[in-house]
Formats: structure tokens, C-alpha cells, sequence
């Protein structure tokens, strides 16, 4: 009797006689699937329960707590809501642009030019996201403030005036110009690696066919780094709306509120309990806005022929030579690094070698000294810090990187029902608050049996619940770029799921591997609200650590934690890249 | 699925209160000396102590080692964690019946908290401890460990004595005006003492009064103070005397004004009623309001109670600067944080 044959249906079932079992792919996806539900579920149900609870003076889950459209009315109805609403899509929209600008710029610069110091602008351009935020926040006002910031006393000195200014941030151009700034590093490592993984070859048809530069970088280009642009788009949109710490210490002074402020209110008071109800009834929007992002980008990459730039053709990555222009490229570039590395990095150095902060003159250098590094190095608990982050950053990193290489491979190659939920619950932990997610991991590792309340695993869980949606839409982008034919050779040639997986696309997704790992590994360190809910005195971190020195003072102490792990993160960057990336040829 | 179903029934468990510990015994309460040393052998048995305290390290170390040296064989443990956050904490742990903590930081503003939830073990601290009754706070429960003056405070390489603000009503000059004056989004309790001394109207007219002055805004209080140090305003509504007392020692050009009355807040501990190590905490929390507590606390951190009599150098230095203290009183908790919360929305320009 002849075996009966197998097939393999859209279902991603195999059929063997009337026996139904599931194919490794569908086994993999539900696999997948229940971790991310695992992680993802405990702060998004906590985060729409605490929305209909009445929190005010109370936590969400006390006896006595009832159910309420309360939290809902306070923020909707409040005829202040317009305003901040408005200022929040002005403000979002300024800054996505100024980020999105400058950083697809850099990303071309490094990726695809002959630009001098690459390796080094790779590592300098990412090196703002180790400074930790309540240093980088200080760092703008020093820089920017109309009487002391550096930046205003220079160009006083320079131009001979007198009296404050002559920039003045306190408005919604420099709110803009701020976020933008503070969103480049992201932005460009989410598309870096698209950038370089384009086959030139229909650049150079392109330019065969008489286009110039520009005509190729618009209609050829641009069009096919559509899917990391709008991953970019998507991301820092939410990101931006929540962002609480540039309208916190710009626009506070400005005058203008926005939704990051609202949400940042409500669960950081002067005095009693954050109100979860009202921040979670922020958040709601927040994951509307998500959805409909996400079916967005999925309609507009829908048709991902167009974007395939690696294929089964073999191609390497080459080089634009820009001739003497390339030493012009490098002005922005440089401008840019100052602007938001150099300078708040020399902030923090100074700040570091003073007992407190004053701008700097000449007259203050017999009262430089290395205290701070000193008592650094004396500190006990910064020996069991920087231990502890240590191993925190490696298992959240692997731990992030394998959840959402799998997930971006599964949503984007498989053909199982429910990855658009899949899809959605990686990008989910983005929408919700930080502290939201904290309290709800707090409350369930309480409660479950499972040994973790009071150890380092639970902030690991925390952070790896927030990490994954950078990561998820790095490595989405970097899968619809590959084209399928790659692994339909593989199957064909008798490829199983696991080793397609292992085999094809995770080399070919190794560029946004790398640069998505030093993403995580550098948002773990500075990493603060869901460490400071979940951290003991055994398992403090360097995050928690740098703002307790921070908030009781001590900010030479402060400094000089920031500028070692600042100067660790670019070594790591600058290593990562050296070691990781394939070379291009010229 | 079943995992969702066992998270909606921890949410629903939590609702429900959790599970309670049974208070550990400690000694009959009596007076003076022998409760005193009943107690000491009762924490000795303890053998440990965990506190949640906001104090850093220069803080909390000397305080520690006193404790150790005249209370030996108990083995603390501190948690440095701002109030709020670590009541936040023991509301969570105690819903699931696994409290860590057994002594806890709390200003005022969390104690009415603290009450209402009758999470607070009592305690006859002043007959144990022989301390001031003033300092024994919320019907025994509470242990006021030091006061925080907010002072209005100038640079004085910017503001000279002669053009300092001398009244609150100075602070409404228009030479104070576009961004003269600094303060933090969570100094509002400045003005729970300004309508404590002057009624409610006329301290939310005066926060209208700031609005109209333009200021700068930090959002904590460590950063107005830094800020003001650095010279990015000449001055500030709110800086903690320790803080100006700290920072003049090393060089910094700050110097409090004389401005009056100063808002006097509470800072202090609580003994939890489901504590592992309940006469641990309680022995720690009574040493802290003694006289030999109080001298190392303010030689190490320019931190002491200001209650009339006090004989430290924070003490003095506030005395020195003639202005009249406003303490807080817990029966005013809930009023004092209503209008804090109001006045600070008005200064902020959100109404």
C-alpha cells in the first residue's frame, strides 16, 4: 500500500492519512506565542483593568477599589485635553522628523559612503543611549539654560553680548529640536542595518539609466527602506508621545504640556501613590494608536516584493565614493556629535571632578579633583551593581534577541493564522508605562510560585518585557528586506524550520542582530522605573544606583558613575562593530 | 490560557487582601528603663532588621554603626528607596502577605496613608525612650527623625544681601520676573505651610502671584538646588536647610534669606504591624528620636528635629536665620495636600 502523501496547506498542518499534526513552523509559532503571552499579558491586562479602577490615594488591586469610568472622564472630558493633544501631535510630528532626517542621513553616511571615521561615528552617534536620562535631561539645561548653559556662554563670548541667551529652548522649536536630537541614535540603528543589507544593484540601473544622485536616492532609494523608515516612524511616534523627560525639563518651562507630561504626573507625585487608573487611562490611547500603526505598516509592506534588496543573487555591499564631498559629509555628522555627545559627555566629566556643578572657568580648576571616582571606587554596593547589571544585561539581551528574532521571522516567512498577534504583543510593551509594567510584575511574582520577587530574574523579566518591541521592529524590517526565495531553496533543498531558521535567515539578519543587541544591552543599563519598582538592597543596579546619588545630591558621584558607563557603552559599541560587521568593498 | 485564568485569579486574590501574618509577641509595655532593656533582649532574639528608608549612605552609615555599637547583635539591612515608592511596595507585599520590610521612611503626607490602611504597629516610644512627645506622631505610631525648612534661597554671586527678597511678598517683585526663581515641580509643599499661617485664599493667591513671575521649573529638588548653585537662576522657593548648610561648607555660593515663616515638614519611621522583626524595629525606631540619635545624624548629614530646644547645628543655623517655623500637624494631612496639590497646578499655569 503506497504512503499517503504529505502535503503542506496554508494552515502549516501536515497531513498524514486522517492524522492532523502540526508542522514544526506551526510548533514553533505557539511556542513563540505563549512566551511573549506569558510576559506581555501580566502588564497589558494590568494596564486596562487599573484604567477602569478608582486609584485615586489607592492602588488599583486594595480592597474597598471599584470599578469606574472615573479615570477615563478625568482625562477625556477635561476640555485641556485638546491642548495637549495638539501639542503632542505638534511636538511628536517636529520631532520624528528632525530624528528621522538626520538619522537616515547618518545611516547612508556610515553604511553606504566612504565618509572618514565611520567606525568611530557608529559608536559616537549611539553613545547618548548610555547616559542615563536624568543626566541627559541635566545636561540640556547646563548646555542650553539662557544664563549658565555652556553652549549660551560660549556664543556670548563669541559675539560680545551681554545679559542671558542668545538661544533660548523654552519653546516648542527647542522641545523639537531636543527630542529629535535624543531620537537619532534609535532611529539610526534600526536603519542601519537595512541601509547596508540594499543591493546596489538597482541603484547603479538607476544611475545607468541617467538618473542623478538625488533622482536615485528619491525614487529608488528611499521607496525601498519604506518598511524600516515607517518601523522607524511607528516607533518613535509612541515613543515620542510618551516621552516625559525633555517636556519635562523644556516644556515645563515653556509652558506647554504634553501627553508624556500627563502620563509622567500621574505616577511620579510629590507625596502618596501614583494614580495607576489615571496613567493607564493615558496609556489606552496610546495602545489604540498602536493598533492602528500596525495595520497601517502592515497594508503599506503588504506587497513586500518591493522591498526585497537580498536575494538568492549574490551581491555585496559597495561603497558611493563621494570624492572630496566626503569630508563636507562629515560636518553634520561632526555637529550632530557634538551637539548630543560631546558636550553632554564633557557636562558630565566636569560635573564628575567637582563637589557640585557650576559652569566652567578657569578659575575653577585648583578645585578639580577625582573624588567622586574615588568614593565610586570604594562604594561596595557599585561593585555588586555593576555585577549585577552585568548579568542582567546578558540574559535580557539574549533572552530579547531570541524571543523577537523568532517572532520577526515567524510574522513576516510563516503562514500561520494569528502572527498579526503576534505582531501586535511585541510592539505592545512600547505603549505601556514603565512603572505600569514594574507593578504588575511586582504583583504577580508575589503571588505565582515561582522564586523570583526579591532577586535579580525579576528585573530581568521586567526588562525584557519593555525591550521587545524595538528589537521586534528592527528585526521585522530586516526579514521583509530578505527575499523568500533564499529559504524556499532551503526547503526545497530539505531544510527543516529549525534549520532555516538557524541557517539562513539568522545570517542574514546578522547586521540588525548586532546593532538590535547593543540597543537592549545599552537601554538595560540605563533602564531606571521598572528597576527602581522591582530592585532590593541585594539586586540594586547601575541605573538605580546613579539615581539614588542623583536625587539625594551627591552629583559628582552621579557624574562619574555616568561617565564610566558611557565610556563602557562605546567600547562595546565601537567593538560590536568592528568584530560583527562584514566589511564593504569599495 | 490557564495562565491568564491564574493571573486574573492573583488580581482577584489581591483585591481580596491577601494573607495576613500573625504579629510576632513582643515584651509588656512599661515604663523607663527595664521596658527598654526588655526590649533591646527581645530584638536581640530577633536577631535582624530590615529598613526601607529614602537616607543614602554619608546618612545612614554613622546612624547604623551608633545602633550597632550600643544595640549589638542585631544585623540591619537598608533598602534606600524614596517614601512613596516604598509604601507603594509594602501596599503590594502585604497584599500578598510576604512583607520584607519591618521599619519604614515616611514623610507626613504617606503616614495618612500609613493610618488608613492601620498598616502601623503602636508604640509607647516617649515612656520607653524618655524622647519629646512632639516627636512621637499619628496616636504612637510615628517617629518624626528630622525636619526638612524649605528656605527660600539666593546665589550670592547673583543676589547680594542687600537685594535678597525679604518678604514671601518680595518674591512678586517684577525684578524677580521671566525666570528668576526656581522651583521644583515637587516642592509644593511650600504652601501647605503658607496657608497653614495665612488661610487657604490668600496662599492660592499668592501661587498666582509666582505664576505671574514667570519661573523656572526643576522636577525634583535636588536638581533646583544644583541648578541654583550653577547659577541658572538667582533664586530658589525651595531648598532644604541641610542642603544649604552642605553645600556652603564646600564653596557653593548659596545662601538662605531670611524670608518667613518656612514651611517644617516630617520625616520620619514606622514600624510595621506584620514585621518579621517587630522589637527590632521598634527599639531602632525610638533610638532615632534620642538626643545621642539626633547629634550623629546632624553632624553627619546637617539633618536634626527643629522642635523648640534642640540643641544641634541644623537647629541653630534655621534659629539663627529669625523665621518663624510652621510644623506640620497630621490632623491636617488630607487638607495640607489638597492645597499643595491645587497651588502647585495653579503655579504650573494649569488653571
Amino acid at each position: 500500500m503506497a504512503a499517503p502523501a504529505v502535503a503542506v496547506p496554508r494552515t502549516g498542518w501536515l497531513t498524514l492519512g486522517r492524522l492532523r499534526a502540526p508542522s514544526a513552523e506551526t510548533v514553533i509559532f505557539g511556542a513563540v506565542l505563549a512566551v511573549v503571552l506569558y510576559i506581555v499579558a501580566a502588564p497589558g491586562l494590568f494596564l486596562l483593568w487599573s484604567s477602569v479602577r478608582a486609584t485615586e490615594g489607592r492602588l488599583p488591586f486594595e480592597a474597598g477599589v471599584g470599578y469606574t469610568a472615573a479615570n477615563y472622564v478625568r482625562v477625556y472630558a477635561d476640555p485641556a485635553i485638546v491642548g495637549v493633544l495638539v501639542n503632542t501631535a505638534v511636538f511628536t510630528a517636529g520631532s520624528v522628523g528632525i530624528g528621522l532626517g538626520l538619522s537616515f542621513a547618518f545611516a547612508w553616511l556610515v553604511e553606504r559612503t566612504n565618509m572618514p571615521g565611520r567606525d568611530l561615528a557608529f559608536a559616537v552617534i549611539i553613545a547618548p543611549l548610555a547616559m542615563p536620562g536624568m543626566l541627559s535631561a541635566m545636561g540640556w539645561i547646563l548646555l542650553l539654560g539662557a544664563h549658565s548653559g555652556l553652549i549660551n556662554v560660549i556664543l556670548r563670548g563669541v559675539l560680545g553680548l551681554n545679559g542671558e541667551g542668545p538661544l533660548d529652548v523654552y519653546n516648542v522649536w527647542g522641545m523639537m529640536f531636543v527630542q529629535g536630537l535624543n531620537i537619532v541614535p534609535t532611529s539610526f540603528l534600526l536603519l542601519l542595518a537595512a541601509v547596508r543589507s540594499m543591493d546596489p544593484s538597482h541603484e547603479e540601473a538607476g544611475l545607468a539609466a541617467g538618473a542623478t544622485r538625488l533622482q536615485v536616492m528619491r525614487r529608488v532609494t528611499v521607496p525601498m527602506l519604506t518598511p524600516a523608515i515607517l518601523a522607524v516612524v511607528i516607533y518613535q511616534i509612541i515613543g515620542t508621545m510618551e516621552a516625559f523627560e525633555v517636556p519635562g525639563v523644556i516644556g515645563l518651562n515653556a509652558g506647554i504640556f504634553v501627553l508624556g507630561t500627563k502620563v509622567y504626573e500621574a505616577t511620579h507625585t510629590s507625596a502618596g501613590l501614583a494614580d495607576y487608573g489615571l496613567a493607564s487611562a493615558l496609556a489606552v490611547l496610546l495602545v489604540a494608536l498602536a493598533l492602528l500603526f500596525l495595520q497601517l505598516y502592515r497594508r503599506f509592506t503588504g506587497n513586500a516584493e518591493r522591498y526585497r534588496t537580498i536575494s538568492g543573487k549574490g551581491y555585496r555591499p559597495r561603497q558611493i565614493d563621494l570624492g572630496p564631498w566626503r569630508f563636507v559629509a562629515l560636518l553634520p555628522v561632526l555637529l550632530y556629535l557634538l551637539l548630543a555627545a560631546v558636550l553632554p559627555f564633557l557636562i558630565l566629566v566636569w560635573g564628575s571632578l567637582l563637589p557640585f556643578y557650576q559652569p566652567p572657568a578657569a578659575e575653577l580648576i585648583p578645585r578639580l579633583s577625582l573624588r567622586g571616582y574615588e568614593r565610586m571606587l570604594q562604594n561596595t554596593r557599585a561593585l555588586s551593581a555593576f555585577g549585577n547589571t552585568l548579568i542582567v544585561v546578558l540574559v535580557v539581551t539574549l533572552a530579547v534577541l531570541a524571543i523577537t528574532s523568532l517572532a520577526a521571522w515567524l510574522i513576516v516567512r510563516s503562514r500561520v493564522r494569528g502572527k498579526g498577534a503576534l505582531d501586535f504583543l511585541t510592539f505592545l510593551p512600547h505603549t505601556l508605562p514603565s512603572i505600569v509594567i514594574g507593578l504588575s510584575i511586582m504583583l504577580v511574582y508575589l503571588f505565582l510560585p515561582a522564586p523570583l520577587y526579591g532577586t535579580i530574574w525579576i528585573i530581568a523579566v521586567g526588562l525584557v518585557t519593555k525591550q521587545l518591541a524595538f528589537p521586534s521592529r528592527t528585526l521585522i524590517a530586516a526579514q521583509v528586506q530578505i527575499h523568500g526565495e533564499l529559504e524556499e531553496a532551503a526547503q526545497v533543498s530539505g531544510a527543516d524550520a529549525t534549520k532555516r531558521f538557524l541557517r539562513v535567515a539568522i545570517p542574514l539578519m546578522l547586521p540588525a542582530l548586532v546593532n538590535t543587541g547593543l540597543w537592549v544591552v545599552m537601554h538595560s543599563m540605563r533602564e531606571l522605573s521598572i528597576a527602581l519598582m522591582l530592585y532590593n538592597q541585594r539586586t540594586a543596579v547601575i541605573s538605580t544606583l546613579i539615581w539614588n546619588e542623583w536625587s539625594n545630591g551627591r552629583v559628582a558621584d552621579a557624574c562619574a558613575f555616568g561617565v564610566v558607563l558611557t565610556l563602557v557603552v562605546v567600547a562595546l559599541a565601537a567593538t560590536g562593530r568592528a568584530v560583527f560587521a562584514r566589511p564593504v568593498s569599495r | 490560557m490557564r495562565r491568564l485564568a491564574g493571573m486574573a485569579l492573583t488580581l482577584a486574590l489581591a483585591a481580596c487582601g491577601g494573607t495576613q501574618q500573625a504579629a510576632p509577641a513582643g515584651p509588656a509595655a512599661s515604663s523607663g528603663g527595664d521596658a527598654l532593656s526588655q526590649l533591646y533582649q527581645a530584638a536581640k532574639q530577633e536577631g535582624a532588621l530590615m529598613v526601607s528608608v529614602s537616607w543614602q549612605d554619608d546618612q545612614w552609615v554613622p546612624l547604623e554603626k551608633a545602633f550597632s555599637a550600643k544595640y549589638a547583635g542585631i544585623k540591619v539591612e537598608r533598602l534606600e528607596i524614596s517614601p512613596n515608592k516604598g509604601l507603594e511596595r509594602i501596599i503590594t507585599e502585604k497584599a500578598a502577605g510576604k512583607v520584607s520590610t519591618d521599619l519604614a521612611g515616611a514623610r507626613l503626607s504617606e503616614m495618612k496613608q500609613v493610618v488608613e490602611r492601620d498598616l502601623a504597629e503602636p508604640f509607647d516610644y516617649a515612656g520607653v525612650f524618655g524622647v519629646k512627645p512632639e516627636m512621637i506622631q499619628n496616636e504612637n505610631r510615628y517617629v518624626v527623625a528630622y525636619h526638612n525648612a524649605s528656605l527660600v534661597t539666593r546665589n550670592t554671586k547673583l543676589v547680594d544681601d542687600a537685594s535678597a527678597p525679604k518678604s514671601w511678598d518680595d518674591l512678586a517683585d517684577p525684578r524677580w520676573q521671566g525666570g528668576k526663581i526656581i522651583l521644583a515641580e515637587d516642592a509644593d509643599d511650600v504652601f501647605w505651610g503658607l496657608a497653614q499661617e495665612w488661610g487657604k485664599d490668600k496662599a492660592l493667591e499668592f501661587a498666582r502671584k509666582i505664576h505671574d513671575q514667570k519661573p523656572r521649573f526643576s522636577r525634583q529638588s535636588s536638581e533646583t538646588t544644583n541648578l541654583l548653585i550653577a547659577g541658572d537662576a538667582p533664586l530658589a522657593m525651595s531648598v532644604n536647610a541641610s542642603s544649604v548648610v552642605k553645600y556652603a561648607e564646600q564653596g557653593a555660593p548659596i545662601k538662605a534669606t531670611g524670608v518667613s515663616p518656612v514651611t517644617v515638614n516630617n520625616n520620619g519611621v514606622w514600624v510595621l504591624k506584620d514585621a518579621k522583626h517587630p522589637n527590632a524595629a521598634k527599639l531602632m525606631a525610638g533610638w532615632l528620636a534620642t538626643p545621642e540619635a539626633q547629634k550623629i545624624f546632624d553632624s553627619a548629614t546637617h539633618r536634626s528635629v527643629l522642635f523648640p530646644g534642640t540643641d544641634t547645628g541644623h537647629a541653630k543655623m534655621v534659629r539663627e536665620l529669625g523665621v518663624k517655623l510652621v510644623f506640620e500637624d497630621p490632623a491636617k494631612a488630607a487638607e495640607n495636600a489638597a492645597v499643595q496639590k491645587q497651588a502647585m497646578s495653579i503655579v504650573l499655569g494649569k488653571r
